[in-house]
């Protein structure tokens, strides 16, 4: 499958990514829940309000990271962090909130290497940010 | 079948045929159903619109000559990229 724009994701339903995808010009996630189960090479996502971005290992390589420059989520929109995706001792951890400097980081998946492609993840309106 | 003058194709059966356009013209390709051939669409703004359960045999390739293409990945259920396109 060859795309040299944009992807879109939208209806009801859920599409997994398991082979290469490229979306140059970003990926929109309207509706309903895109997993990407491989590399999906994209400048951006954006997941609008009940849209669902879910990021798997990758299969046996993981690297669906490696080309992903950030991603965007507005308002209500979820993003799944698959627990299996944790390797070289890189994760991403929930960003300690200012009054809750005691609370523990909590391992949620891993970060790309940040040499090849440093990644903002930022969730609003929930006060949660990814970092490695 | 080819486009000559773009249009658009809605596939919702079976279709044993490769898919071709004109480079410059506007194409979309709207796929609830099966085609058995290859899809590419090469335009400006070209769009491929897959419905979950939909088939390709051969390969897509979509805005081999644009960087403007559109794929839309839509319906209801579940559908993998692989199993939507079989070839590459």
């Amino acid at each position: 499958m060859t795309n040299n724009g944009t992807a879109v994701k939208q209806g009801t339903g859920t599409w997994t990514i398991d082979r290469a995808l490229d979306a140059p010009l970003g990926t929109d996630i309207l509706a309903g829940t895109l997993v990407v189960d491989a590399i999906l090479t994209t400048v951006q996502v954006n997941v609008t309000p009940g849209g669902v971005l879910q990021l798997n290992s990758g299969g046996s390589r993981g690297e669906i990271w490696s080309t992903m420059a950030h991603s965007l989520f507005a308002g209500s929109g979820t993003v799944t962090f698959d627990a299996g995706d944790q390797r070289n001792g890189q994760r991403v951890s929930e960003r300690p909130r200012d009054n809750d400097s005691e609370r523990p980081e909590q391992p949620m998946a891993a970060c790309p290497d940040p040499a090849r492609s440093p990644i903002a993840v930022a969730v609003a309106p929930l006060s949660t940010w990814g970092r490695c | 079948m080819t486009f000559v003058e773009g249009g658009v194709l809605n596939n919702a059966g079976t279709l044993s045929n490769n898919v071709l356009d004109a480079p410059d013209k506007m194409v979309t390709v709207i796929n609830s159903g099966t085609i058995n051939g290859t899809v590419t669409i090469g335009g400006s703004n070209d769009i491929v619109q897959l419905f979950t359960g939909s088939k390709i045999t051969g390969n897509l390739i979509l805005g081999a000559a644009a960087n403007n293409s559109t794929l839309i990945l839509d319906g209801a259920g579940q559908e993998s990229s692989s199993a939507a396109v079989v070839g590459t």
